[in-house]
């Protein structure tokens, strides 16, 4: 029932015109889905930890509702509040004047889904660099500020050392985790229009379901193998040169 | 209070309230559509027209029960929190005290896994599970998913064993405990802090997991993340019934995190502070 063809997949890859532009979007969605949500998470853990008692409990948790919530929901939500007529994100940009629009149905739709996702996932980076903050040592500190640290440098010099490894290992975490991201593209845009949103994923997860190509579809699954193996060939190097 | 920090007051209040805003307005629209019907779908600002319980009863006791979906899901977390414990237990241990020529390829190797695409493993995994007729039961995606929880829970607890001192083994190795005794009397107990973490991170990963249940089902297993998008076909999107559908799936998931939340701080915390990367 198999056959084999050698590598004639791999050169029929070259009928998918809109390679480089997959492999782009992939890229991008891997890396400002990933950088984003680590900023602003530890932004928000930084204000949040700044916080007491009672007010930074329900605001903590209020925060990571996001998380708990089914990633397909959170898509189709979003996908509700971006429609054309229905969605109060053109309601609320017609208040400035701007043409509502179906948004997912634009070439911008790919950084729409990046939004979902950011607000997702923002909550699971929030609530690991908060707990790592919740153990510092508030002495720590304090010291630090009668020693006259202004509040950036406190957090670049005191407390940013301690959480450094902590970080890393959320980022690459999330990295990774958003490099095969799906559900929110699947649920909002299934990769359209055209190839628009369309990453490695989808597109090998198209020609399984939709095309019912099972060699295509791992041969773009191989493809997007080449992508960690470099970045876990970078970490190798790097910690080797330690 | 002079006025710098009055302004800087004022100006964290204002963050704070565009950040809970940013979190709650698609939450609180899906609540909202929770409790109408198709007919009463408010545009942009408005309020539901009609407010009702209806698609409450609907999705609890009438035809699009998700009740099952939930049995479905908890009993699908429980699978993958049991491959997952089963295998990263020991193979954590051994990437952290074993020192070979390939230790470190090895352990790099454990996040290429993690970066594999869910397609990658699931048409290998769905060709064999229809072999051995498992499609359809709760093992065919537990074990698909276990293919990415699993480096990543070597990988997390690889780091708590790693502060573990060596001395503790060797003290009782020279007491005279065997292997398998300085494993589990003086190793496992140390490990605690990193079970708690990987118990909790596998459950969330897997309680709302949604492309293996996809592809390794053909609808009779299906849990809710299956299911709750089933509400949303090709020709209409069902808001009400579904909106209510995951405001019922979310509570498993609420009532989990404020049992072990607690656990999932104190694990990060001894893993965070100070560890090496």
């Amino acid at each position: 029932m198999w056959k084999f063809i050698g590598l004639s997949n791999y050169i029929s890859l070259n009928l998918e015109t809109d390679l480089t532009r997959i492999i782009w979007n992939t890229i991008v969605y891997a890396f400002v889905g990933s950088a984003v949500p680590l900023v602003l998470g530890m932004s928000i853990a930084l204000l949040v930890n700044s916080l007491k008692g009672l007010l930074q409990r329900i605001i903590s948790t209020i925060l990571i509702i996001p998380m708990l919530i089914l990633p397909v929901v959170g898509g189709i939500v979003w996908s509700f509040m971006l429609s054309e007529h229905y969605g109060w994100f053109n309601h609320f940009i017609s208040m400035f004047g701007f043409k509502p629009q179906a948004w997912l149905m634009t070439p911008y739709s790919l950084w729409f889904v990046i939004l979902t996702d950011i607000w997702g996932w923002t909550p699971w980076v929030f609530l690991i660099i908060f707990a790592g903050l919740q153990q510092l040592d508030p002495s720590i500190k304090d010291a630090a500020s009668i020693d006259g640290a202004s509040g950036f440098s406190r957090f670049r010099y005191v407390i940013f050392p301690m959480i450094r490894n902590l970080t890393l290992l959320v980022f690459i975490l999330k990295l990774v985790d958003t490099y095969k991201a799906f559900d929110y593209l699947w649920v909002m845009t299934e990769g359209g229009p055209g190839t628009y949103s369309t990453t490695l994923n989808i597109i090998a997860y198209k020609y399984l379901t939709i095309y019912r190509d099972v060699g295509m579809a791992s041969t773009f699954g191989v493809i997007s193998m080449v992508f960690p193996i470099l970045a876990s060939l970078t970490i190798l190097i790097i910690s080797r040169g330690r | 209070m002079n006025i710098n920090s009055v302004l800087f007051w004022m100006s964290r209040v204002m963050v704070l309230l565009i950040l809970l805003s940013w979190t709650l307005i698609p939450l609180t629209w899906f609540f909202m559509m929770s409790f109408t019907t198709y007919g009463g779908l408010p545009r942009g600002f408005e309020l539901p027209r009609i407010i009702t319980l209806d698609s409450y009863k609907a999705v609890i006791f009438g035809e699009y029960s998700v009740l099952p979906g939930i049995r479905d899901s908890i009993l699908f977390a429980s699978a993958c929190i049991m491959l997952v414990f089963l295998g990263s237990l020991t193979t954590a241990y051994a990437s952290s005290r074993m020192r070979g020529r390939f230790t470190k390829i090895t352990n790099s190797f454990l996040l290429i896994i993690r970066g594999v695409p869910y397609v990658g493993i699931g048409i290998p995994y769905y060709l064999m599970f229809k072999d051995w007729q498992l499609l359809d039961t709760v093992w065919a995606p537990a074990f698909a998913l276990t293919t990415i929880a699993l480096p990543t829970a070597v990988w997390i607890l690889r780091q708590f064993i790693d502060q573990i001192p060596r001395e503790y083994e060797e003290q009782a190795e020279v007491d005279g405990a065997s292997f398998f005794n300085v494993y589990f009397r003086v190793v496992l107990p140390l490990m605690q802090p990193g079970l708690a973490t990987i118990f909790i991170l596998t459950f969330f990963t897997s309680y709302n997991h949604y492309v293996f249940n996809l592809m390794l089902s053909r609808g009779l297993f299906s849990p809710v993340a299956v299911k709750v998008a089933g509400f949303a076909t090709e020709l209409t999107v069902r808001w009400s019934e579904m909106a209510a559908a995951s405001v019922i799936a979310v509570i498993p998931m609420i009532l989990f995190f404020t049992f072990f939340g607690k656990y999932l701080v104190r694990g990060v915390a001894s893993l965070g502070v100070g560890v090496k990367g």
